[in-house]
């Protein structure tokens, strides 16, 4: 159990009571008492919404709905109906689209989605699914994108020039024309730079079989799923409970798994840290158990707990989540391997100095010169910012290093 | 004289046709299960509707009665065994759920006995004063239409395509 999660709002008292409902059946003492002492109002629906989380708060509190205000318990009952139809219709969706590409013999996994919902949930009312993930080999992207549109999907068109950033990017979305599915169409599991080395065949070679609304549906293995769910919290910065969720549900699925292999293949592909922080945030959050080699290697690891600790209190407070650079920190903190981590530094670097439409506006250079737009677009941001962000950061250094006099000198 | 075989064969044959109409003969109502993803919460089924497009919650006490629905347990039946799921063994209970798993089209049979005229919900109401607790647990059912992404975007959740825009007027000369 969590010893120092500190919770002010009475909401997300209760939503985490719901949630170790959940995980802990038979232990809803707690639940009871909270929801009868009218600890939820209108905010318990939108903190659940935000979090992704409306099935399983519905499904601790539906039993006693007696005990909340009408307006909350019609709410929720609402939301989570939405969220089921949705689920469904995704779900009716991905035994299409999966059936239709065995097909055509193109290799395809669904992951995430109402694959993840059906693995590891057993049923599909209880995840909320926003579009489909589809793995296929880079090599059969074309015939998968062209099988795709034969059914009515079509590229994103917001993102005309998607081909052009496939080296950057890992998926494509598809968005059907008349239904409005959307379907994300990845050649890569991570971006590049993200350095996560899971490859189509490895996973092809140990994935398994499960049914999806009675169709066949290839997905992922448990091992692999739990590393890619780990991966993807930490690309989301763990900003949504439901990520969190997902990790104690697949370690209350799978109760089998080999951890200590599985610890050694995140090593391997340098996500052990990523594996911890999304094990930690589980037992803190939901109340699961940690399997023995997981509470060892964090009782080792006081940089996986600290990033617990910090992503915890985040999680609940209303502050937005991490961009850019405090994005890009967060990725770095979360890898081992100095070559990930400078890798994602390099990434962030490299797409910052890329000279955009107002460098080129400044002036135009023929093609053999367009390095020279790098030193023009250092030199624009330095001017941009040079009042807004630089000044103060120097004036800042200069107040702790400098005599107090020659910071208060007023700027010229 | 008397054929052995002949006559054996035909009890054989009688009793496999008496057999498959005992099968076929419903007494009581009985669910229906295709087209249908359901699943089972802890205190009610959400069950999919996949010609409807409709997903369905049905509460504790609608859970029981539709798993009772065989098409051998009569409502008589039903009816005595509704104290398992905390009503009293009232057959209107089961009659009035029944016309709410009729209405969201999860029978698979009509009862003969869903014609006859039932007490208003809040005569039931009423009977089961006494047993304030018992109200909540009344049989319910809730229904909504699962709108595709596009519909839910649009905010749109009935199955009517949009209509198309009115094209605009050309702008008025000044004169």
């Amino acid at each position: 159990m969590p010893s120092d999660l500190h919770v002010n709002s009475s909401e997300i008292t209760l939503i985490l009571a719901c949630l170790r409902a959940h995980y802990e059946s038979g232990n809803r003492s707690k639940l009871l008492q909270l929801a009868r002492d009218k600890a939820a109002s209108g905010q318990l629906v939108e903190n659940a919404c935000r979090h992704g989380i409306v099935p399983l708060v519905y499904e601790a509190l539906s039993p006693d709905f007696a005990c909340l205000p009408p307006e909350v318990s019609t709410a929720l009952r609402q939301e989570f109906q939405a969220s089921a139809a949705n689920s469904f219709l995704y779900g009716d969706e991905l035994a299409r689209l999966s059936e239709f590409l065995q097909r055509r013999s193109i290799p395809a996994l669904a992951f995430k989605g109402p694959a993840l919902a059906a693995v590891l949930y057993g049923k599909l009312s209880l995840r909320t699914v926003r579009d489909l993930d589809i793995l296929v080999p880079p090599e059969q992207m074309d015939r998968a994108l062209e099988a795709l549109q034969e059914l009515g999907y079509a590229p994103d068109p917001r993102r005309p020039d998607w081909r052009a950033e496939t080296h950057l990017a890992k998926h494509v979305l598809l968005i059907h024309k008349n239904a409005g599915f959307q379907v994300e169409l990845h050649w890569a599991i991570a971006e590049r730079s993200f350095g996560f080395g899971l490859s189509f065949d490895k996973l092809w070679a140990a994935r398994r079989e499960i049914a999806v609304q009675g169709a066949p549906v290839e997905t992922i293995s448990p091992e692999d799923l739990l590393l890619l769910l780990s991966a993807h919290g930490t690309n989301h910065c763990w900003g949504s409970l439901k990520w969190v969720c997902d990790i104690a549900e697949a370690m209350r699925a799978f109760p089998n798994l080999d951890w200590d292999h599985l610890l050694m293949r995140a090593r391997a592909l340098g996500c052990r840290r990523m594996l911890l922080v999304g094990a930690g945030l589980a037992a803190d959050i939901c109340s699961v158990d940690l399997p023995g080699p997981v509470q060892r290697a964090l009782a080792y690891h006081a940089a996986a707990r600290i990033m617990c600790r910090e992503i915890r209190s985040r999680l609940f407070a209303s502050r937005p989540l991490p961009v850019d650079l405090e994005r890009t920190l967060i990725f770095v903190r979360s890898r081992e391997r100095l070559r990930d981590r400078l890798r994602i530094l390099a990434t962030f670097l490299a797409t910052k100095l890329r000279p955009g439409a107002r460098d080129r506006a400044l002036i135009h250079l023929p093609g053999s010169l367009e390095a020279l737009y790098i030193p023009i677009r250092l030199l624009r941001l330095l001017l941009t910012y040079w009042r807004r962000a630089i000044v103060p950061i120097i004036r800042g250094a200069l107040g702790q290093v400098w005599p107090r006099g020659w910071a208060m000198l007023p700027p010229e | 004289m008397r054929l052995p075989f002949c006559e054996l064969s035909m009890s054989l044959w009688i009793g496999v046709k008496e057999g498959q109409n005992m099968e076929n003969q419903t007494v009581g109502p009985l669910a229906r299960k295709t087209d249908l993803t359901i699943e089972q919460l802890p205190s009610e089924t959400v069950v999919y509707d996949h010609k409807r497009h409709r997903v369905h919650c049905l509460n504790h006490s609608t859970s029981f009665i539709w798993a009772c629905c065989d098409g051998r347990t009569t409502i008589e039946d039903m009816a005595a065994r509704l104290p398992e799921s905390g009503l009293p063994p009232d057959p209107d209970i089961v009659r009035h759920a029944l016309k709410a798993l009729e209405r969201a089209r999860l029978l698979a049979s009509r009862p003969a006995a869903l014609d006859a005229t039932l007490p208003s919900r809040r005569m039931l109401v009423r009977r089961l004063g006494a047993a304030a607790g018992s109200v909540a647990l009344l049989p319910v059912i809730t229904s909504i239409i699962a709108p595709t992404p596009a519909m839910a975007q649009s905010g749109d959740s009935h199955a009517d395509p949009p209509k198309p825009k009115p094209k605009p007027k050309p702008p008025k000369r000044p004169h």
